[in-house]
């Protein structure tokens, strides 16, 4: 087929040709076949079901403490009780401390969530409305002009999210 | 067959490293497209290093599914992913000689220490000696380009070196629809877009 021309005559591009073409006339591969090239093709779905999203995990917080406006805590020694409604709910391993502020007719939320993580979302819903709000640097958020209602209150974090059901503004 | 090879010469200093990353990255990021471009061009390498070895169907069939499975628990971990292919060949290698010594069962090193000390401890009259390897690698890599040439210069290119009996230029004027004479001149031209294509 091609004449093979001595060593020396050759430039390093043609040595480099005859090799190629070498390489070419002795390559005895196959595919695989195609069941095998199937069965690899879907190993990678283990990875995307491994790295999918995992469900967040729901705490329900659970009511603690609830003090009227200047009341202070049974057994607290204070001057006097806070202008503000205080409650604080149990989340597990965090707690949620809320504070209603009433504004005339509608509310302000003050809230800070005691624990490790920072919340990515925080959402404030009733069945009429819904307010968001994000972390202050001490893990605070706030809402304000809040009219009277049933809210609920999720805070979301990274793989979990904590959700006091009933806030019962007014 | 000839072999006109050249053993001072070298085709995988190549630049499809840089190809091979991206397409990494991508599976990296959960890309199902580009997991599959990832088999499609390594599948037919990875099969056939164990039965270069001698290893049957079935046998080279554990092995192909073993890198694949590997591949896709290694894949956020494997620090040159540039160098993929060279990966792939030294896994496979790994899983072939597994076999061969009959070592049932699904097993990786755990360390890149302990997998190079299981590579030394097989023997240079091994079936997958560095020169092997070598030779398919850079079989892998023309397949590659080939692929990569426009349609005639693939038909041509193929039919003339890689089948397993050449196609006479009769064949191949036939199949493309040319002249007879004009098929030389046009082979060369392929071969020289092949060269360039491998020396990117």
């Amino acid at each position: 087929m091609k004449a093979i021309v001595p060593d020396k005559m050759m430039t390093n591009e043609n040595r480099k040709l005859d090799h190629i073409i070498g390489r070419m006339q002795t390559d005895t591969s196959v595919d695989a076949p195609a069941d095998l090239i199937k069965f690899a093709r879907n190993a990678f779905l283990q990875r995307s079901l491994a790295k999918a999203p995992s469900m967040l995990e729901r705490i329900v917080a659970v009511l603690k403490m609830d003090l009227a406006p200047n009341r202070a805590a049974f057994g607290e020694r204070s001057a006097g009780g806070s202008a503000a409604r205080q409650m604080l709910f149990d989340a597990g391993n965090s707690a949620i401390d809320l504070r209603v502020t009433e504004n005339g007719n509608m509310f302000n939320i003050r809230g800070q969530h005691i624990g490790d993580q920072v919340a990515e979302s925080i959402q404030l819903e009733s069945k009429d409305a819904k307010f968001t709000s994000k972390n202050d640097e001490l893990k605070g958020f706030a809402f304000d002009s809040v009219p009277a209602g049933k809210y609920s209150l999720t805070i979301t974090f990274a793989s979990t999210e904590i959700v006091i059901d009933e806030i019962i503004l007014g | 067959m000839s072999d006109n090879r050249d053993e001072n010469i070298s085709l995988l200093d190549d630049a499809s490293g840089r190809s091979d990353a991206a397409i990494v990255a991508r599976c990296r990021r959960g890309e199902q497209a580009a997991w599959d471009e990832l088999v499609d061009k390594y599948q037919r390498l990875i099969y056939t290093i164990p039965r270069r070895a001698g290893l049957n169907d079935e046998q080279a069939a554990d092995v192909f599914q073993e890198v694949f499975v590997t591949l896709v628990e290694k894949l956020d971990a494997i620090e040159q992913p540039e160098r993929i292919r060279s990966w792939i060949v030294t896994t496979a290698k790994f899983k072939t000689w597994g076999v061969i010594r009959g070592k049932k069962g699904h097993y990786s090193p755990a360390t890149d220490e302990e997998l190079e000390n299981e590579l030394n401890s097989i023997p240079d009259a091994a079936p997958l000696s560095d020169d092997v390897l070598i030779e398919l690698e850079e079989q892998h890599l023309i397949r590659a380009a080939v692929n990569e040439l426009d349609e005639r210069c693939r038909e041509i290119v193929s039919m003339i070196y890689l089948r397993e009996t050449a196609a006479s230029y009769a064949e191949v004027a036939m199949q493309i629809g040319v002249g007879e004479t004009s098929i030389s001149p046009l082979r060369t031209r392929c071969l020289k877009k092949l060269q360039k294509l491998i020396g990117r």
